[in-house]
């Protein structure tokens, strides 16, 4: 055993490789119709507000008032007040007149844009919902900032700053965006054979958004949220009008306080916040000035229970008050108690989801809603969804009490809602398909219309059944990597994958009156006022590491005027076109975006009297620093 | 990929292609308009921001309507809000309000001959002598002078209020109804100098209609219900500037187009309920001899509606009514004998709210 070796056992090199953290979300069990807008399409609307975005890139019909003027939104064929805009969670319709001005979000506030087609019966949103959020990132210590800059040949302009910092225990997010211009255009007036410049149309748009979070501990999260927004515009006649004098100014402040605590099975959500809003109105021409403010205050506690691994139970008490403090008597108090039911992955294929609710209110009687939905694996990649509803929705505050012309005997409009749809994914080694289609039917009774000229009442005249079809299609194709030698190590090979993506977007909707308390009413069996039965769009584009286009394709059919279809507006297409070159400096990007709309410069009216802009473009900047 | 995805995808694209409903409007095609009939043409002010006013005519012959006269004759819109039409030297002219204009057509083929813009809310309109009108304007103290030969604003009349309404010539005077909450009076311009001669008190405030009698006694209705104005009926005698009688509304009636007979012997009103109840909701009428309004309705409002305009027929008596529903789609327009038995209904455009028998 003398000079014997050495015997060694294997040695072990250890290498210490970076920690890699692998973060998900669970996804949630699909049962009705919704889809997610992210990054890779928001990056060109960062200069932007949101009704470009959604009228290119959802199934959402944007009844836009001009550029940069009021936007609303509805969905399948619902009205604005039946829809709502939600901001982690709190309502941001006006709580006077039920409407979201959407012309004053930007889109580079939100990380999270998702919309759910369809009744929410927490928002007692009949027509559906558009969620914004942002995430809150505790995962390491970084900072980030981001330095927009655009510019509109609409003359248009627009700075966008945006500051994060965050650590294991906190994370804030700061975000600013400032937006002015003049809307210049021509449009043509085909009546008096001549093309002039829009006057009057000049518009200042400041937001503050800050989001704000602290993990107390493993258990506990608190965050508060603040966002203040305040939007000037000049609003520009109509073609039929000589001249306009109006002006409109919205000022904002939204705020949100949460406390989120989970322990064990058991997790608690206490969420409480201030939306209040200012509005004022001058017309010098008719010598009328209006202005309004409004306050909600909305509070919400949710207790949800794993009662085992695939079922949880949740009670919900939410209440909300709303007044308008120039009418002392105008207020509307409502609580509400929630109960839900889910049960996943009964024999590892079908998920069941429940609600009921029962809300009480300060001035009418509300009824007991529900909803039952299902999800159901059929094969692999394949999944069914349904829900049967029943939801309303609560007349506003301006509804009730309008001065002249409120009617505080409004009853809620109240909702039968039945939806099945189809999702489909299939990945491949260079493609995935994500598919969704989507049936629906809904019945809306007590159906609130504003009716008169010069003196304007709401009554609960109608029945309204709306139904449809809508289609989400997204394919994505990896070509060839292209390789090439990294620059500081020629040795290293890097791979930069090009992508070409389809999108289809695709949505039928028929919504006419089937009863009316009228008599001689001709809208029964019409389409109603400003919903089109068509509406398609389709976009293919081009992506590498360095390089976005696409290219856009939007047609909006035919949308009446009246309720018994004897005035209408033609169909529009538009054709839009997206480039955008990003590249490294050490630790930030540089991004430049181009973007041109309206290629073929189609003439079209959103509004009657309101023209839209012809060909127009903007070049936009983006400086992106992260540590 | 899987056959039955395949064949999925297939006949959604199939049902979604043909179970639609076709996209292009499909009107009814319109009725050739035969104006040398007998009939009404009715003014159409069409809804508020929608520049839909327009014309159509009843033909009392086939009982059928034709409708957008302007549109299929001149290849364009009217305009926003027409409030009043009037036919004078052969031609009518339009005042459209939320457009500024007046709109001059020919009074056989209903070519547009001129359009005179630049009028602050033309709102009503009166021929006060061969040559001249007056145009009275909302929002604005102005009553503007028109010229009907050179179809021009000459000069302009400045008031002490705003929103002259109606207007009515007696024995050479312009008597204008002021449809203002701060304005009592009457007041009383010499036609031939365009001066302001005389103001004449009226029960209530917020003169807005005026017709004349046979006795030629003029009549007033004042008021605004929703600035917490009352209503009432006011008689004056334009010869000594005096007021003769008055008769007060109740609260909750908001009376107005106050329309007098051929024989000037009737007074008919309509009192409006937007929330179209049944209560003061429809057609009034009382002699010029009553002491008291009349507490009820000749023609009662359907429910959930109101009357908005109102048309005599001086040859049949007829009493033609437009129900507006809302101004959200086309009138109904009713035609009812002359005590109140409904005759047909007839379908007219937005908002109608004015008839000249043909």
């Amino acid at each position: 055993m003398v000079c014997q070796p050495k015997l060694f056992a294997q040695v072990t090199k250890e290498k210490k490789l970076p920690d890699i953290i692998i973060q998900d979300k669970k996804i949630k069990k699909k049962f009705n119709a919704s889809q997610q807008i992210d990054s890779s399409t928001t990056r060109f609307y960062t200069q932007n507000t949101m009704p470009l975005l959604l009228q290119l890139h959802s199934n959402v019909f944007v009844k836009n008032y001009g550029v940069g003027s009021l936007s609303t939104i509805s969905l399948r064929g619902s009205s604005a007040a039946q829809t709502s805009v939600n901001w982690q969670g709190m309502q941001l319709n006006n709580a006077m007149t039920g409407l979201s001005d959407i012309s004053s979000i930007p889109v580079s506030f939100f990380e999270n844009i998702n919309i759910e087609y369809g009744n929410n019966m927490q928002r007692h949103t009949i027509g559906g919902s558009i969620q914004l959020s942002n995430e809150t990132n505790f995962d390491s210590t970084s900072k980030d900032i981001r330095v927009g800059l655009g510019y509109e040949s609409l003359r248009n302009q627009s700075l966008f700053l945006s500051s994060s910092y965050h650590s294991k225990k906190m994370y804030n997010q700061l975000k600013a965006f400032i937006s002015s211009g003049k809307n210049e255009y021509a449009i043509d007036y085909l009546d008096k054979n001549e093309s002039n410049l829009l006057q009057h149309a000049e518009y200042k748009n400041i937001g503050l958004l800050n989001d704000f979070a602290y993990k107390m501990n493993a258990y506990n999260l608190f965050s508060v949220h603040v966002w203040m927004q305040q939007n000037t515009r000049n609003i520009p006649p109509t073609i039929f009008e000589e001249s306009s004098a109006k002006e409109e100014k919205t000022n904002s402040f939204r705020s949100i306080i949460q406390w989120n605590k989970t322990e064990n099975k058991c997790k608690q959500i206490f969420l409480t916040g201030m939306n209040k809003e200012y509005y004022a109105y001058v017309d010098t021409n008719s010598k009328i000035a209006y202005n309004a403010d409004v306050i909600s205050i909305p509070m919400q506690y949710t207790l949800q229970y794993s009662l085992y691994k695939n079922q949880s139970v949740s009670i919900q008490f939410a209440g909300s008050s709303n007044l308008i403090l120039q009418q002392k008597d105008a207020n509307l108090t409502k609580g509400s108690v929630s109960l839900f039911y889910t049960i996943e992955n009964i024999a590892k294929r079908i998920s069941i989801e429940t609600q009921v609710q029962k809300e009480y209110s300060s001035i009418f009687q509300l009824p007991w809603v529900m909803k039952i939905a299902a999800n159901a694996k059929v094969m692999r990649g394949i999944n069914l969804f349904a829900s049967v509803s029943k939801n309303y929705r609560a007349p506003t505050l301006n509804e009730l009490y309008f001065n002249p012309g409120g009617n505080i005997n409004l009853q809620p409009e109240l909702s039968k809602n039945l939806e099945s749809g189809i999702a489909y994914k299939h990945a491949h080694k260079k493609s995935n398909l994500d598919a969704e289609c989507t049936a629906y039917q809904r019945k809306v009774d007590n159906w609130i219309s504003w009716f008169g000229n010069a003196i304007l009442t709401p009554h609960n005249i109608q029945q309204v059944e709306s139904k449809g079809l809508e289609i989400n299609a997204n394919y994505h194709i990896q070509l060839s990597a292209l390789s090439h030698h990294n620059k500081t190590n020629p040795t290293r090979t890097e791979v930069e994958p090009k992508i070409i993506h389809l999108g289809l977007l695709y949505a039928y909707t028929l919504s006419c009156t089937k009863e009316s308390k009228i008599t001689n009413d001709f809208s029964i069996g019409k389409q109603i006022p400003y919903v089109p039965r068509y509406q398609f769009k389709t976009n293919i584009g081009f992506s590498t590491k360095k390089i976005d286009m696409k290219y856009v394709f939007a047609y909006t059919g035919y949308r009446f005027v009246t309720t018994d279809e004897s005035q209408y507006l033609m169909p529009y297409k538009t054709s839009n076109l997206f480039f955008a070159y990003r590249h490294h400096i050490r630790r930030s990007n540089m991004e430049y975006t181009f973007k041109a709309l309206n290629l073929f410069n189609e003439r079209y009216e959103s509004i009657v009297g309101r023209i839209m802009p012809k060909r127009n473009y903007s070049v936009e900047l983006l400086y992106h620093f992260h540590s | 990929m899987n056959p039955l995805v395949k064949h999925t995808i297939y006949w959604l694209v199939i049902l979604t292609c043909f179970s639609c409903v076709k996209d292009k409007p499909n009107p009814d095609a319109n009725v050739l308009l035969q104006f040398a009939h007998k009939g009404v043409l009715v003014l159409n002010e069409g809804s508020f921001g929608n520049n839909n006013s327009e014309l159509s005519f009843i033909d009392f012959s086939t009982g059928l309507v034709t409708q957008s006269i302007y549109q299929t004759t001149n290849q364009k819109q009217l305009g926003d809000i027409a409030n009043k039409i009037v036919y004078m030297n052969g031609c009518y002219y339009i005042a459209v309000n939320n457009s500024n204009k007046i709109v001059v057509l020919d009074g056989l083929t209903f070519k547009e001959k001129i359009v005179i813009s630049n009028i602050h809310f033309p709102r009503q309109i009166l021929q006060v002598n061969a040559q001249t009108a007056y145009v009275a304007s909302l929002y604005y103290p102005n009553i503007y002078v028109l010229d009907l030969v050179s179809n021009t604003i000459t000069s302009t009349i400045t008031l002490e209020y705003n929103n002259a309404e109606q207007m009515l010539l007696y024995n050479g005077s312009v008597w204008i109804t002021n449809w203002d909450t701060a304005c009592n009076q009457m007041l009383k311009i010499n036609a031939n100098t365009n001066q302001l001669v005389e103001k004449v008190n009226i029960a209530g405030y917020a003169a807005h209609d005026i017709v004349q009698d046979k006795n030629n006694l003029l009549w007033i209705l004042s008021g605004n219900k929703y600035k917490n104005k009352a209503s009432f009926l006011t008689c004056i005698d334009p010869n000594t500037n005096t007021m003769v009688k008055s008769f007060a509304f109740g609260s909750e009636e908001d009376p107005f187009r106050l329309t007098i007979d051929a024989a000037k012997e009737k007074l008919y009103y309509l009192l409006v309920n937007y929330n179209g109840g049944s209560s003061n909701n429809g057609v009034y009428i009382m002699n010029i001899t009553d002491t008291t309004l009349p507490k009820t309705a000749l023609i009662q409002a359907y429910s959930n509606s109101y009357f908005y305009g109102i048309g005599i027929d001086s040859v049949s008596q007829h009493i033609f009514l437009s129900d507006p529903k809302g101004f959200t789609q086309q009138s109904t327009v009713y035609e009812y004998s002359h005590d109140g038995q409904l005759i047909q209904h007839y379908q007219c455009g937005i908002g109608s709210n004015s008839f000249i028998f043909n």
